[in-house]
């Protein structure tokens, strides 16, 4: 029942905000190792869709897939640990963490300890800690961010927080990563810089990617497909050059 | 001498039950207001399960925990999915419902009357021996994994779900075993003051181990035992001031929260490590005092 192109099915997902219809009957697939993008104008609803999908807010109407799975009323943390990661637009890190806490706090998959493990300080608790900071610090050098481990997040700049709150995101160990505008308010030197690590993160592990983007320089050269909203409706779906002459779509983003 | 010692055991009581604040609203972010609902299940519990049913005294205490595990997920599943706001209004509430219906079953609690003649088991070294304990694995819950989640979760909770935390379940965790330590607290002070009736675990014994939390700064352990160990001497250093106590006690916490709004420690915690870098620092000053004023290595 699973072909290749269901790591992420979107069905016909529905969501009301009283009067407005943010997203209305949205459809998308992700297969695996693939890097589709979702863009459109402010207010189409774009941020709204992660939302659904990672279960933030319910869906009213419509259902998600995972690898054939229906996580439609899944809680949050469930759907991470399933292998759905995120980051988000407005970076979102730990403050009261420093910079390797934020991306331990995030590790899940292998072995773990309990509440009692924990409050004696039992061997395996102390072996288990290890093998996270082994992990940990083994992720703050993919995205050369080791040498800041002791930091405060938010005493990082504005490009190094994004590093890391995709760290952070690997760190779930996903199969689908979600980005929402990872080259957000970024000079066009770490945006050259983050797109290079979207590529090379994607390309050691086979992970897929569904991202939210604005820049046309990181979507054209990374993205597969592309998904455009406005309004709350998909006004055009295809390759980064198909979607870019699609009069619908000029429509939108410039106006009549 | 033995003022001294009283004093020293009814201090080390309230340094248990601060410390199951410190992991409620230091670490995790939550302000429970219901604390003292906790430590009046585990006193009553412990009390009537000793004199009624001649269940031997630690044993009994140890149910008055039990009781506190059993009724504290019950009132932290609804609450617990509320905003901190309102999560403190509904712990407040509960602290408030045991106050009354402790008032309420005169023939079980002796009501307003209260209850007189309760034997004495609790001691100053069994109280050290339970703070120690208490320290010991509170301080190794703030080094874990677990402490980790709680101060995600007060961070940013949100994000917290997105780094794969189970919220929920991880708040209830930390609820139950800090409403635990206040029932531990609660037992062993039933067992030291003779008397015992359901107003001395009131709204105000919730909101003073809030108070000394966030005195001695949310971040440090260290820092809530030692307000607790200054905080609750004072009031009997100014015994002689008698009316004036609780104002000088306000001023102080007032004044703290205002000059030094990380609280009175900080982040700071007292460890062999701390210790040592002190030691290290203080010789090399001295050491280039030294060669400062002589010229000499």
């Amino acid at each position: 029942m699973m072909d290749n192109r269901d790591l992420l099915r979107i069905e016909n997902v529905d969501k009301h905000f009283g009067g407005v219809h943010a997203v209305a009957g949205f459809s998308a697939q992700v297969g695996p190792g693939q890097t589709v993008g979702l863009i459109g104008p402010n207010g189409s609803g774009k941020t709204t869709v992660f939302n659904l999908v990672t279960g933030i807010i319910p869906v009213d109407d419509g259902s998600v897939r995972f690898l054939g799975t229906d996580i439609t009323s899944w809680k949050p943390h469930a759907i991470v640990r399933a292998g759905v990661g995120r980051t988000f637009q407005n970076i979102r890190l730990f403050h009261g963490l420093d910079v390797i806490d934020n991306v331990k706090a995030a590790l899940c998959g292998g072995e773990s300890y309990g509440f009692a493990a924990a409050l004696l300080r039992t061997p395996r608790a102390r072996r288990v800690e290890r093998q996270l900071t082994e992990k940990a610090r083994d992720l703050l050098e993919q995205v050369d961010m080791l040498h800041l481990a002791e930091e405060r997040p938010q005493n990082l700049p504005y490009g190094l927080q994004r590093r890391l709150e995709m760290a952070r995101a690997l760190a779930t160990s996903p199969r689908l990563l979600l980005l929402d505008e990872p080259a957000a308010g970024l000079n066009p030197s770490e945006v050259v810089a983050i797109v290079d690590l979207i590529c090379r993160v994607r390309d050691r592990v086979g992970l897929a990617i569904f991202l939210i983007e604005h820049h046309m320089d990181v979507v054209m050269p990374i993205c597969d497909e592309v998904y455009v909203l406005n309004m709350g409706r998909t006004i055009a779906h295809g390759t980064p050059r198909e979607v870019q002459n699609d009069p619908a779509v000029l429509r939108a983003y410039l106006g009549e | 001498m033995s003022y001294y010692m009283d004093l020293a055991t009814l201090v080390g009581i309230q340094v248990i039950a601060v410390v199951g604040v410190f992991a409620i609203s230091g670490l995790t972010g939550l302000m429970s207001l219901g604390q003292g609902g906790f430590m009046a299940i585990g006193a009553y519990t412990a009390v009537l399960t000793n004199m009624r049913l001649g269940v031997p005294w630690p044993l009994a205490i140890l149910l008055g925990m039990v009781a506190v595990c059993i009724v504290s997920p019950i009132v932290g599943y609804p609450s617990l999915r509320l905003r901190r706001d309102f999560f403190a209004i509904a712990t407040f509430g509960f602290g408030e419902a045991v106050t009354a219906l402790g008032r309420m079953f005169t023939q079980v609690t002796g009501g307003t009357m209260g209850l007189a003649g309760i034997p004495r088991f609790t001691n100053v070294w069994i109280v050290l021996f339970a703070v120690g304990a208490t320290i010991f694995m509170t301080a190794n819950l703030k080094n874990s994994r677990l402490g980790r989640n709680s101060l995600a979760i007060r961070s940013d909770e949100l994000s917290a779900e997105a780094a794969g935390i189970d919220v929920f379940g991880h708040k209830m965790k930390v609820f139950v075993y800090g409403a635990s330590l206040a029932g531990l607290a609660g037992g062993l002070q039933a067992f030291f003051i003779h008397y015992m009736d359901p107003m001395i675990f009131n709204v105000w014994t919730s909101v003073e181990q809030v108070v000394l939390v966030y005195f001695g700064g949310i971040n440090s352990l260290t820092g809530c035992v030692v307000s607790t160990l200054l905080l609750s001497a004072l009031p009997e250093a100014f015994r002689f001031a008698r009316l004036w106590r609780v104002v000088i006690y306000s001023v102080f916490v007032v004044v703290i929260l205002n000059l030094r709004p990380q609280g009175l420690l900080g982040d700071y915690e007292l460890s062999l490590a701390s210790i040592r870098g002190a030691l290290s620092n203080c010789c090399r000053s001295r050491r280039k005092r030294y060669t400062e004023s002589t010229g000499l290595e």
